[in-house]
C-alpha cells in the first residue's frame, strides 16, 4: 500500500462527502431532490452527464479493447460525440426539457407517464428500472471496489461497504444536487487524469506523429490469428467485411450511443436545467469532455502496444493477460508512481459518478413513481418516502454486487454484462416511444404501451435465449432447454438485442397509434409548448 | 497522414477533433440563445419593464 495513494484517496473521499453535504443543505423540496431545483449550472450539468455516461468500464474496458482493435476504435469516439452529445442534447434534450417542464415531470418514468397520459407506463417503466438496474449498478460498483481494495488495501467486503456508505449517504441525503455536485468534481478529476495520461504517453514516444509512426511500423508484429480475422495493424481499419470489421462496426453502430439516447439516468439531466441556453452550453462542454475521456482511452490503449512490445516482445493483451489489465499495467510500468495515485482516483471517480446516478434513478423510480404516484403513499416530510426508497435501491444493488459473483457459475461475467442487459432492455422498451413521443403528436397511449411492451418482450427473449454474451451466464436457456443459447453457432449469438427490439417497438408504436384513440387537443397543447 | 496507417483511421482521428470542435463552436454561437418560446417570453418581459420605466 502506497502512502501517497492512501492520502490522495482520503482527501478525495472527504471532498466528495463535503459536496454531498452541500447538496443536502440546499435541498428542501421534491423538485430539489429529484431535479436539483431545475436550475443547474450548464457546466455542472454537462460534466455530470459525461461522467455518468463514462464509467470505469469505458476507460479500462474500451482502452483494453483498443489495444487489440487499435485506433479504428476512434470512430466510436466520433459517434459518442455526434450521437451521445450533439443529437442527445439538441434533438432529444431540448424537447425533453421543454416537455418535462410543461408536464411537471420529475423523473423519466413520470415523463413517459404524463406524455402518454398513462399511469401504467409510469409504473411499468419505474419497475423495469428497479428490476434491471441493480445488475448494471452491481457491475459499476465492483469496478470501484477493485480500485479501492488496491488503493487502501481493504478487503473486498470492506471496500464494498466503504464505497456504498459514502456514495449511498450523499445520494440519499443530497439528492440530485449532491449527485451533480460530486459528479462535476469527479468529472474534473477524470479530465485532469486523462490529459496527464495522454501527455505522458505521447511525450514518451517523441510526440504525436512519431508515436503514431512507431505504432504503424509494428504492423508486422500483429499476431497471425488476428491477421486471419482481418487485422491490418493498429493504425489501420480492419479488412472490409472481415470478422474483426463486423465486430468493430457493430460495436460502433450499436454500442455507441443508440442505447445511450434512452438511458433514464441521462435523460433526466435534460430536465435539471432552466432553459435551452444551458443545453447549448452543455453541447460544447460535454463534447470536449467525451473527446478527452473516450479519445484518450482509445489512443493510449492502442499505443500501449509500442511499450509492451519493446519491453516484453509481446503485444499488450498478451503481456497484460487480458484486455482489462492493459491500461492499469501500462500505467504501473510506464508512468511515474505519483500518477498511479491520480489514475486510481480517476477510475474511482468514474465509478462513483456513475453509481451515484444509478442509485438516484432507482430510488426515485421506486419512491416517486411507484410508491408516491402509483400507490399514493405520502409522508408528512417532503422526500422522506423517496429517501427510504433510495435506501432500498442502494441495499438491493449492494446485495447484487455482493452475492451475484458466487451465485451464478459465470457470476463475474453476468455482473460485467449487467451493463449490456440494462442497455438492451432500456433501448428496446424506451427508445422508440421516447424518441417518437418528443416529435409526433399522433402517438397515442395505446401505441406507446404496445411499443413499450413489444420492445421489452423482444429484448427479454433475445437477451435470455439468443444473445450469448448474456444468455450463457444467466443460464436460463440452459436450465429450460439444455443449450446455452439458441444463437449458438450462428451469427445471431453476437447481434445486440436492440437490433431486433427497436424496429419491432417502432412498428408496434406506429401501427397501433394509427388505429387507436388520439390524445385530446388540450393534452397535446400541454405536451408541446414549443413554438410551431 | 499524422503517421497513421490508412485514411479510415486518419479520418476517425481528425473527425474526433473536428466533431468536438464543431460542438464547441455550436455551444459558443448559441451560448446565450434561449428556446423560441423563452425568447418570446423574455421580449414580453422586457417590453413590460420598459413600459414601467416610461411611466
Amino acid at each position: 500500500m502506497n502512502t501517497t495513494v492512501v492520502i490522495t484517496t482520503l482527501i478525495y473521499l472527504v471532498i466528495t462527502a463535503g459536496l454531498g453535504y452541500l447538496g443536502y443543505t440546499q435541498t428542501t423540496s421534491s423538485k430539489d431532490y429529484l431535479l436539483a431545483g431545475r436550475k443547474v449550472h450548464p457546466v455542472i450539468m454537462a460534466i455530470s452527464y459525461g461522467s455518468t455516461f463514462i464509467s470505469t468500464a469505458a476507460i479500462v474496458g474500451f482502452g483494453g479493447a483498443a489495444s487489440k482493435f487499435g485506433m479504428s476504435l476512434l470512430w466510436l469516439t466520433v459517434l459518442n460525440i455526434v450521437l451521445g452529445i450533439f443529437i442527445a442534447f439538441v434533438v432529444f434534450g431540448k424537447r425533453t426539457r421543454a416537455m418535462g417542464h410543461a408536464l411537471d415531470a420529475h423523473t423519466f418514468p413520470e415523463f413517459l407517464g404524463k406524455r402518454f397520459d398513462s399511469k401504467f407506463l409510469q409504473i411499468a417503466s419505474a419497475a423495469l428500472i428497479f428490476i434491471a438496474m441493480p445488475l448494471y449498478a452491481g457491475a459499476v460498483m465492483l469496478g470501484g471496489v477493485s480500485f479501492l481494495t488496491v488503493a487502501l488495501g481493504l478487503s473486498q467486503n470492506m471496500a464494498l461497504l466503504t464505497i456504498v456508505s459514502i456514495v449511498g449517504t450523499y445520494v440519499m441525503m443530497g439528492g440530485m444536487k449532491g449527485v451533480m455536485y460530486t459528479d462535476a468534481f469527479q468529472g474534473g478529476i477524470m479530465v485532469i487524469g486523462m490529459i496527464i495520461l495522454l501527455w505522458f504517453t505521447y511525450s514518451a514516444l517523441g510526440g504525436i506523429v512519431p508515436a503514431h509512426e512507431q505504432l504503424t511500423a509494428l504492423t508486422v508484429k500483429v499476431p497471425p490469428a488476428w491477421v486471419e480475422q482481418g487485422h491490418r495493424g493498429w493504425t489501420s481499419m480492419p479488412e472490409l467485411f472481415s470478422p474483426l470489421w463486423w465486430t468493430l462496426i457493430s460495436t460502433i453502430v450499436l454500442g455507441v450511443g443508440i442505447g445511450v439516447l434512452a438511458q433514464p439516468q441521462l435523460v433526466v439531466r435534460f430536465m435539471t436545467v432552466k432553459s435551452d441556453r444551458e443545453l447549448n452550453r452543455g453541447v460544447a462542454i460535454g463534447a470536449v469532455f467525451i473527446m478527452i475521456m473516450a479519445g484518450v482511452a482509445y489512443i493510449v490503449g492502442s499505443l500501449s502496444n509500442v511499450f509492451f512490445l519493446s519491453a516484453t516482445g509481446k503485444v499488450a493483451i498478451a503481456a497484460a493477460g487480458s484486455p482489462d489489465n492493459v491500461i492499469p499495467l501500462f500505467i504501473k510500468q510506464n508512468l511515474p508512481e505519483w500518477f498511479t495515485a491520480v489514475f486510481m482516483i480517476t477510475l474511482l471517480s468514474a465509478a462513483m459518478s456513475t453509481m451515484s446516478s444509478q442509485f438516484h434513478t432507482m430510488g426515485s423510480a421506486v419512491g416517486h413513481d411507484i410508491l408516491e404516484k402509483g400507490m399514493g403513499i405520502k409522508s408528512g416530510k417532503p422526500v422522506r418516502v423517496i429517501r427510504m426508497a433510495m435506501a432500498l435501491a442502494i441495499l438491493t444493488s449492494t446485495l447484487t454486487a455482493y452475492f451475484l459473483p458466487g451465485f451464478f457459475k459465470d457470476g463475474a461475467t453476468i455482473i460485467v454484462n449487467g451493463t449490456a442487459l440494462f442497455f438492451g432492455l432500456c433501448a428496446g422498451a424506451f427508445l422508440a416511444i421516447y424518441g417518437l413521443g418528443l416529435y409526433w403528436k399522433g402517438l397515442t397511449r395505446a401505441g406507446a404501451i404496445s411499443g413499450f411492451l413489444s420492445g421489452l418482450v423482444v429484448s427479454v427473449i433475445i437477451l435470455f435465449f439468443v444473445f450469448e454474451k448474456v444468455a450463457k451466464p444467466l443460464g436460463l436457456c440452459n436450465a429450460l432447454f439444455g443449450i446455452p443459447s439458441f444463437g449458438a453457432g450462428t451469427p445471431f449469438k453476437d447481434i445486440d438485442p436492440l437490433v431486433y427490439a427497436v424496429p419491432v417497438s417502432l412498428v408496434f408504436t406506429v401501427l397501433v397509434s394509427l388505429f387507436s384513440k388520439k390524445h385530446n387537443a388540450a393534452h397535446l397543447a400541454t405536451c408541446f409548448p414549443m413554438r410551431k | 497522414m499524422l503517421g497513421l496507417g490508412d485514411w479510415g483511421v486518419s479520418l476517425a482521428y481528425l473527425l474526433t477533433l473536428a466533431s468536438a470542435a464543431l460542438c464547441a463552436v455550436y455551444g459558443f454561437i448559441n451560448w446565450n440563445k434561449p428556446s423560441p418560446e423563452d425568447e418570446i417570453k423574455e421580449i414580453a418581459e422586457e417590453e413590460e419593464w420598459e413600459k414601467g420605466e416610461v411611466n
